[in-house]
């Protein structure tokens, strides 16, 4: 009897230390997922540059669209 | 020693530079104010009070809607929009064809975060969360108009509120607008002056007035977009510690950072599209830039209120009352989506899906934006039109 109690005691102790661990792990991974994300907003200056160039989106998009409409009609026209 | 000097130097032009940027943005804001007043005192004249005539094509408020949608999806800019709006309510457009017209610059102001999201559109995974950070506020957008424009349609429920707060701030019996009103000294004055010019210039009072809406709505245009681009450099290192201070705080200071933003850039779709970059390289997921987006269609209603200082006699109330329409509107659109956690979820899932597939079909991208933008506006007006609404 008295076995079993240390036995069950053992795994109870290695179930909090386990959580314990996960605590620590989550904290530290949340840790570095905020360092990145105030990484990210020291850049801000450069994201307004991007804001500023919508027309320039524009035309990129453009261009890739152009193409995938060019590929699309030549593989209909394979087709038939 | 010399370079403490240096450095001290430098603090005190960029200080002064500031200095004159700021003065610069308060005159912006007084031209604002006073081409506000332009269309308002345009439309009396050219209409002769007969405004509601003139804007009986859009009273189907679906009418309403799509030109709200559109003139802001084009211009890009919901505030000028909301602005001319307050404008033209000062001039006599109805509040019931108005609330409708605010409703289509949320929509169509999403535009543009959308086209920033398209400098992503090479880069797969990337392209891929910056069109869901950018859809997400579209689609937050849309179900806001499908939920209350039935209701507005039916119930008059914004105009009822819109009502009571413009009363309480400035009508009813115990606060006199006239009595309160220290824009109008203010205002009047240059009004009056292009007025007198006009006339001058032995023009009708028809095409006085035509000339005086299409002036204060180019000042508008340009009054606000200079207005946003001094303020992009004058407020990014606000923004930045705002941002910074919001991290890690969880979804109310998230809508609470995106709305003091929003009313210190003085545009919404300025905040939605900072927000796509950010979440385009994955350090912010969706769920977290999703109420940042809620927080500028709050902040962006600071323009409208700001509109409505302007306006002055009979439709000031009015026009107050427009503008205290879209902050309400805002506000409950965020209580009742973000609050509710199915509707919550529905335009992170659209987004999300239809982000998968831009990524894979950059076609589904230009359908996507014709469609919302133009199209369907299109149709609708086509399909209220013939079953006579």
């Amino acid at each position: 009897m008295a076995n079993i109690i240390s036995r069950k005691q053992i795994l109870e102790q290695k179930v909090a230390e386990l959580e314990e661990t996960l605590t620590q792990l989550k904290r530290q991974l949340q840790r570095e997922i905020e360092a990145e994300q105030h990484e990210a907003i020291d850049e801000l200056e450069n994201y307004l540059d991007m804001v500023n160039n919508r027309f320039a989106n524009l035309q990129g998009f453009w261009q890739l669209l152009r193409e995938e409409v060019s590929e699309l009609l030549k593989s209909k026209n394979k087709k038939n | 020693m010399s370079a403490t000097v240096s450095v001290e130097q430098h603090s005190i032009s960029t200080s002064s530079a500031n200095f004159q940027q700021w003065l610069i943005v308060a005159g912006l804001i007084y031209l604002l104010l006073v081409a506000i007043g332009m269309i308002g005192s345009g439309f009396k004249a050219a209409t002769g009070g007969q405004a509601k005539e003139l804007f009986s094509f859009a009273s189907n408020p679906l009418t309403a809607l799509v030109i709200g949608t559109v003139a802001t999806a084009l211009i890009q800019s919901s505030s000028t929009v909301t602005s001319i709006i307050v404008g033209l309510v000062a001039g006599g457009l109805p509040v019931t064809i108005a609330i409708p017209m605010v409703m289509g610059a949320n929509i169509g102001t999403t535009i543009t975060n959308t086209i920033v999201s398209l400098g992503h559109v090479k880069q797969g995974e990337e392209f891929k969360r910056a069109f869901a950070a950018a859809t997400v506020h579209d689609f937050f957008n849309l179900i806001s108009v499908v939920i209350f424009l039935p209701l507005e349609i039916i119930f008059g429920i914004l105009q009822k509120i819109g009502g009571v707060l413009s009363n309480l701030m400035i009508g009813g019996d115990s606060m006199s607008i006239k009595g309160l009103n220290f824009m109008k000294p203010l205002i009047k004055p240059p009004i009056k002056a292009m007025q007198g010019g006009l006339g001058n210039l032995g023009l009708s009072e028809v095409i006085a007035g035509t000339v005086l809406i299409i002036l204060g709505i180019a000042l508008i245009f340009f009054v606000i977009t200079f207005i946003g681009k001094l303020l992009k450099v004058l407020m990014v290192g606000r923004a930045k510690e705002i941002l910074h201070n919001a991290i890690g705080r969880g979804p109310i200071s998230g809508i609470a950072t995106g709305t003091v933003i929003t009313v210190l850039v003085q545009s919404s779709s300025t905040t939605t599209s900072l927000i796509v970059p950010l979440a385009g390289n994955g350090v912010f997921s969706l769920r977290q830039v999703y109420p940042f987006t809620l927080g500028a269609n709050i902040g962006t209603c600071i323009t409208a209120l700001l509109a409505a200082t302007a306006v002055t006699g009979v439709n000031a109330i009015f026009a107050l009352q427009v503008a205290l329409v879209h902050l309400v509107y805002n506000i409950l659109g965020v209580v009742v989506i973000y609050g509710i956690p199915f509707l919550r979820n529905i335009p992170i899932r659209a987004s999300e899906s239809l982000a998968e597939m831009a990524m894979k079909k950059k076609l589904y991208v230009a359908l996507y934006i014709s469609f919302l933008f133009f199209l369907v506006p299109l149709l609708l007006i086509g399909a209220s039109q013939s079953l006579g609404w």
